[in-house]
């Protein structure tokens, strides 16, 4: 695949000065090509391009699932987010030589409303505008993974053409999945009408059932209203119907919004939630946030409320930002935790399994560990204007106030006429001097 | 010198105060409402003009085209409206997700304080609907939000049918930055406070309403929108806020530009803007519809849901479709049109609306009067009061100088005592008791409906009306409070000092309130100040009675509400207008189910009506007192009712003549000085009350003064001001008098000349302010005769060039022989470019052959500048477009045409593009 490929010209002088066995020895496993294609909860769907290489020599071909990205489409995405992964790996069992890996991964969001023309319908086709015609020639696998959880459930509501010959199980955030397996490799895939386009329907419109959500999801929102004082809140969501877990809360909040520590409250089901652990290092005026570490326990099937609330500091003029007026943003609350599966999974063989794994994080047989960010904030501070009648302003008051003091004077004070002195060394030596001149004296 | 400490000078002072008091107010207060008339002709009013950059023209290429849509949703869901005979919530839902938005529901109730006279229901609620469209690529921090309230009737059916045509449309486009959430609403107002209430998770008014599900951040801006038909002929714009609020003059600005645009008509308070404006009829009109704002405004009611959403600094305004007899009509289509504008623009901001005024009047759309322009009004009204505490003040201290000068008028022959016989304690028990009872009438009845109705059989409304009636008749006890004052010895003094006290402080209440809402202010002061300017315990106590019950509160909205019709071109006779006062004024008509269901009264607990309060105490006037004259004892306590009320449902605002009624002056319930807190009763009451912790300034975080300043005014010394010290410091000692004197009048007309100078300099600079952009001045290293350029800052400038700014920005005609000798040695220049040819040179893929189209050069020091690296190459031959213009000094920026078209010709596909980082710029280019 001709941009994998690339890449690694692009990075080869930096790597390969650094690699003493990589060169040595031929690779092992050239180029590994997936595309995961996962339909979200909200109707949304999820492409995930990964593609994964030992150094190899010099690959140029727009084949494969290359093809797919095209940037206009792209770029008409919901999200997207890439990665580079560079990681030694070992050769043989005693690990006597290393070569190197090097992985991407390219993940996107469509729209599937705006693509599908308000129907949560998707292909290949809608998504990228392109098709599938061949695999890379080079790569030793390339495969395309769907989704196909809820199809194999209930087979009346999904049509996915053309139909998997082969469907692979799997269990990803402590849920058991299943994926319909399309092998570029395999000649029946392709070979038909020389291309792939994969369709995925809805037989009957599914409106009302509640979009599932995630076991930890969490919200994060600034309430109170005035340019003072307000509240930090940030919902936390355990969805799981019998199991409670301990998420470990981490949030650092700037300098200026001054925390009132006292007014943490944390509340599940109505009751206060005492945290097992609370770590808070105070800010520092224009040195360091604040920071906010907390364990706490969700109940199961349970909204818990974490709120804070602060002041909002005045800073001094020179420390606002050209656009003050935007408000200042709180960085996202960082969640940690390990949810409870609901299916056990199975330890993995990194070799074997499918590239997508990797971008699940390990799990054990009981739980899985998540990582989630709450939304950024947007606070306004207090905020002078800026504009020339503020400037104006307070050069009139200055001159007021300097206008006003001499009227005062005036008015007030009186005025006497000072006895001329009688003494003094100077006068006297004026006089003899004048005296001389024959001046009458002063 | 010492023009006040000479006690000749003070005593020819005092006599010119004195003695032209009279003629110096009658001609302040006539110059107050001169001005005010002449705010309406154009040297006052200018025209509006757009300050904020980022709305500063009006390319939108608007594509809204679903009228048809709009229509048939409009249909639906006026059929299912009147099928469920509520909002039809599943049915809105529905909808709302199959244009693609994220649906959310929060259901609210409210128990009424008053009974519905209609349907006799306590409890109100209702279910608000909202769906959230989020924009891609954004993490949900500023949103935008146009609203539709919709009634216990089946109007604005039509706004609800837009609301989803223009989601639906909003939806298939990818260039919103910010979210935007479509609300609807039940129960008009109540809703919409309800889901402000929520979003921002506060209670202010004692809603229960269930949490909200999903928020998209801070609220940027509001479009309130009614429509209950399919075409209109104009639309009308309603600006008028809680409390007076007023959002941003820009937003007006922006939906007036659009209107423009558009060819919609659009009007203010239902008046057509003047064509012209230099003759007078232009600005009589002007005056007109001026004249409807102010009593708007100072009704403290807001003009439409808009008006609540200004309380959480969200700039905010409503939208009417009118439907008239006209004959050009618009469709939804059009309406549509300039929504989507509004709302594009709107998207681009990149800070909140702040750069236009926030204080205004308006004399019709185009036109705006600002508060430097208005302010003079009140204050020529206030100075009348300030004069008369003056002359007041000089009565009781230069009393004791000599029996010839004590005080102007005849009335005054006793000569008065020394100051010291008044003492300030004297004064404080009639403070502290009409201070309480502003406290008790802002309180009270709240607190008395629910214990009356609980333990004596009697209803809501009555309980409320009875609890104001004890106070009152707690009130007449006031005069007996008051005896203290009036000493036996100096009767004049007693009144006197009273008087000043309360003449000082309704000053400062009147300016607090002009402050944050001119339009209260004023119509208060042009009342309230003659009344208490005139005010004696002696003269035609018959005339004084009249003027006062003419002046007071209760009068003014009585006058006002007939104004109001008057200016709406639909007078009221005798009859109607007391019945609108009625409601306006009591808890509740049976005539009008519009009625404030609560009659709040809140006293203004001002202290000027204490001097005819006390002023009977005198020993001519006491046997006038007595109880055989109930209403001349009710009277001055009855200025004080101002019906605040606001009415907690809908009703009202849709109420064929919304009453002005006038909003508290807050005096009385600034006592309690508790607004945030207080008074449960009506969703907007609360809101009322908020007013006078500064909610009228509230988000802009001013806040009024409290407690504290009232504290400080009660505790002021009367006896020894400042003004009484000499102080004998010599400033010079060869000042004769008549030098002394020309040093003052030379340095008072330098003052002034100064003074005047400065005012013209500085007026000159705000108009100047917004629309220049000045240069900006750096201390350069090279400006002085003996310095050079610094070359390290130089070499410095070159490698933040080489390293950020090359990316996006070629030199090319620059050559690397420039750099020889100024930041680089020959050697070093010559590595430089080596390098950068090293990178782009040699085989299949040059990068620069490729997409540049120019070759490397060979002799290294003849080369220009080129650095663009590899990947942005990329993205400019993957996208077929050209690149950003070069900066090279002695090439004036162009934008190159595209020179290699398309990727067949590029070595690299968009896949390295993405790899490397170059992704965002890329989308926000035009490819």
């Amino acid at each position: 695949m001709a941009a994998a490929c690339l890449r690694l010209v692009w990075l080869a002088p930096l790597l390969l000065g650094l690699v003493d066995g990589g060169r040595a020895e031929p690779p092992r496993d050239a180029l590994r090509e997936e595309l995961v294609i996962t339909p979200l909860p909200s109707g949304d769907v999820a492409a995930t391009f990964q593609f994964r290489t030992r150094w190899d020599s010099d690959l140029q071909r727009e084949e494969g699932l290359s093809v797919l990205l095209k940037a206009d489409r792209l770029f008409h995405t919901s999200y997207h987010s890439q990665a580079v992964h560079i990681r030694p790996v070992c050769r043989n069992a005693r690990c006597t030589s290393i070569s190197w890996e090097l992985r991407q991964t390219l993940s996107v969001v469509y729209d599937a409303f705006v693509t599908g023309q308000g129907k949560k319908d998707w292909s290949l086709f809608r998504m990228f505008s392109r098709t599938l015609t061949e695999p890379c020639p080079l790569a030793s696998e390339s495969r395309v993974y769907v989704d196909v959880t809820s199809y194999n459930q209930d087979n009346e509501t999904l049509e996915v053409h053309p139909t998997p010959t082969t469907t692979y199980q799997d269990v990803t955030l402590g849920t058991q999945k299943t994926y319909a397996v399309y092998d570029l490799l395999d000649t029946a895939v392709i070979n038909n009408s020389r291309n792939l386009n994969l369709q995925f329907k809805w037989k009957s419109p599914p409106e009302n059932e509640a979009p599932p959500v995630p076991f930890l999801h969490a919200q994060r929102y600034v309430s109170g209203y005035g340019l003072q004082n307000g509240e930090l809140n940030t919902l936390l969501y355990n969805t799981h119907p019998y199991r409670a877990f301990p998420v470990l809360v981490l949030d650092t909040v700037p300098w200026y919004l001054r925390l009132y520590v006292h007014t943490l409250t944390i509340t599940s089901k109505g009751k206060e939630n005492k945290p097992s652990y609370v770590h808070y290092q105070p800010a520092q005026d224009r040195l360091q946030p604040h920071l906010l570490e907390m364990l706490i326990q969700l109940p199961a099937n349970s909204a818990t409320k974490v709120s804070i609330q602060f002041e909002r500091a005045l800073l001094k003029w020179t420390e606002y930002t050209p656009d003050p007026n935007h408000g200042f943003y709180v960085s996202p609350s960082v969640l940690s935790a390990l949810v409870p599966s609901m299916v056990a999974a199975k330890p993995v063989d990194w070799e074997e399994s499918p590239l997508f794994k990797s971008l699940y994080p390990v799990s054990d047989s009981s739980s899985y560990f998540v990582r989630l960010y709450t939304e950024p904030l947007l606070v306004n501070l207090p905020t002078p204007d800026f504009s020339m009648p503020y400037n104006v302003i307070c050069l009139t008051c200055t001159v007021v106030a300097v206008c006003y003091g001499s009227f005062y004077n005036l008015l007030t004070r009186t005025f006497h006429i000072e006895e001329p002195s009688t003494g003094g060394l100077a006068k006297w030596l004026a006089n003899l001097i004048r005296r001389a001149r024959g001046v009458p004296p002063l | 010198m010492g023009l006040l400490s000479d006690p000749v000078r003070r005593r020819a002072l005092a006599r010119l105060v004195l003695r032209l008091n009279a003629p110096l107010c009658a001609l302040s207060y006539a110059a107050g409402v001169a001005w005010f008339l002449a705010l309406a002709f154009p040297p006052l009013t200018q025209r509006t003009y757009m300050s904020e950059n980022a709305m500063g023209s009006t390319m939108v290429e608007e594509q809204f085209a679903g009228g048809e849509r709009a229509r048939g949703w409009a249909r639906d869901f006026a059929a299912h409206r009147r099928k469920a005979g509520a909002l039809p919530a599943a049915w809105l839902e529905r909808a709302m997700r199959s244009v693609g938005l994220e649906v959310y529901t929060q259901s609210f109730s409210r128990k009424l304080p008053f009974p519905d006279e209609a349907h006799e229901r306590y409890m109100v609620s209702g279910t608000n609907v909202y769906g959230i469209l989020r924009a891609p690529r954004a993490a949900s921090t500023e949103s935008l939000v146009l609203t539709v309230p919709c009634g216990s009737d089946a109007t604005n059916s039509q706004a609800v049918g837009l609301l989803l045509a223009l989601a639906a449309h909003f939806r298939g486009q990818i260039y919103w930055a910010k979210d935007i959430i479509f609300l609807v609403t039940e129960q008009d107002l109540l809703g919409t406070e309800a889901w402000l209430e929520a979003y921002h998770d506060v209670n202010v008014t004692g809603m229960q309403s269930s949490p909200l599900q999903g928020r998209a951040g801070a609220i940027q801006a509001a479009v309130a929108l009614e429509l209950s038909t399919d075409v209109v002929t104009s639309l009308d714009v309603a600006v008028e806020g809680l409390n007076g609020q007023l959002p941003n003059l820009d937003l007006l600005n922006l939906f007036q530009t659009f209107c423009q645009k558009g060819g919609l008509l659009c009007t203010l308070q239902g008046k057509l803007q003047p064509q012209d404006w230099t003759s007078v009829d232009g600005p009589l009109q002007g005056l007109q519809t001026l004249l409807l704002m102010v009593l708007q405004q100072a009704s403290g009611r807001p003009h439409g849901p808009h008006g609540l959403f200004l309380r959480y600094r969200v700039e905010a305004l409503t939208i009417r479709g009118i439907n008239s007899f006209r004959q050009y009509k618009y469709d939804l289509v059009a309406v549509g049109k300039a929504l989507e504008g509004v709302f594009r623009k709107l998207n681009h901001l990149l800070e909140r609306l702040h750069q236009s005024f926030f204080f205004y009047l308006l004399p019709a759309l185009s036109r705006f009067v600002s508060i430097g322009l208005y302010m003079p009004a009140v204050g020529f009204l206030l100075l009348v009061l300030g004069l008369k505490a003056l002359e007041l003040w000089m009565q009781l201290h230069e009393a004791g100088v000599g029996p010839e000068e004590a005080g102007g008028g005849p009335e005054s022959s006793p000569p008065l005592q020394p100051a010291q016989s008044v003492g300030l304690a004297s004064l404080v028990a009639p403070l502290l008791i009409s201070q309480a009872m502003g406290l008790a009438l802002y309180i009270l009845p709240v607190l008395g409906q629910h214990v009356a109705t609980q333990h004596f059989p009697v209803a809501e409304a009555e309980a409320v009306v009875l609890t104001l009636l004890a106070i009152y008749a707690a009130g007449l006890a006031l005069p007996h409070s008051t005896q203290r004052v009036v000493s036996a010895r100096a009767p004049d003094r007693g009144w006197m000092a009273l008087k000043l006290v309360a003449i000082i402080y309704l000053a400062l209440q009147l300016a607090c309130i002009a402050l944050t809402n001119f339009s209260l202010g004023f119509l208060l002061a042009v009342t309230m100040v003659p009344a208490a300017a005139l005010t004696k315990p002696y003269g035609p106590r018959p005339l004084y009675a009249t003027l006062l019950v003419l002046t007071s509160p209760a009068a003014t909205l009585l006058g006002s509400l007939f104004l109001w019709r008057e200016l709406q071109e639909a007078p009221l006779s005798l009859a109607e207008g007391w019945q609108l006062f009625l409601v306006a004024g009591g808890p509740g008509s049976p005539a009008f189910r519009t009625a404030p269901p609560y009659g709040h009264r809140a006293r203004p607990g001002n202290t000027a009506h204490e001097s005819p309060r006390a002023a009977p105490q005198t020993p001519r006037a006491r046997n006038l007192r007595g109880p055989r004259h109930p209403r001349h004892r009710k009277m001055p306590a009855g200025p004080a009712l101002l019906p605040v009320s606001t009415p907690p449902g809908s009703a009202a605002r849709r109420s064929p003549a919304p009453s002005p009624a006038l909003a508290t002056p807050a005096l009385g319930a600034a006592a309690g000085a508790d607004g945030s807190r207080g008074a449960p009763e009506t969703a907007k009451m609360a809101v009322a009350a908020a007013s006078l912790r500064g909610a009228v300034l509230g988000p802009r975080g001013a806040g009024l003064p409290g407690a504290g300043a009232r504290g400080l005014l009660c505790g002021a010394r009367l006896g020894q001001l400042p003004l009484r010290t000499s102080q004998a410091v010599p400033l010079s000692s060869k000042a004769g008098p008549s030098r002394g004197r020309k040093v003052m009048l030379s340095a008072l007309g330098m003052l002034a000349a100064g003074g005047a100078g400065l005012a013209v300099a500085l007026h000159s600079a705000v108009s100047a302010s917004d629309l220049e952009l000045h240069p900006p001045s750096y201390p350069w290293s090279h400006r002085g005769l003996l310095s050079s350029l610094d070359h390290t800052s130089i070499r410095r400038g070159f490698q933040v060039y080489k390293q950020v700014c090359s990316s996006c920005h070629s030199m090319d005609y620059v050559a690397y022989r420039h750099l020889v000798g100024v930041c680089y040695t020959e050697d070093e220049a010559k590595a430089l470019a080596e390098e950068v040819r090293g990178l782009g040179g040699g085989g299949p893929r040059d990068w620069g052959a490729h997409c540049a189209g120019r070759q490397g050069r060979d002799g290294a020091l003849r080369g220009r500048w080129r650095f663009r690296t590899a990947p942005m190459r990329m993205e400019r031959c993957s996208c077929g477009q050209g690149s950003s213009p070069t900066i090279s000094p002695n090439h004036t920026p162009t934008l190159r045409p595209p020179e290699q078209p398309i990727t067949e010709h590029c070595p690299l596909t968009s896949a390295t593009s993405l790899e490397l980082g170059t992704v965002v710029r890329t989308t926000s280019s035009p490819c």
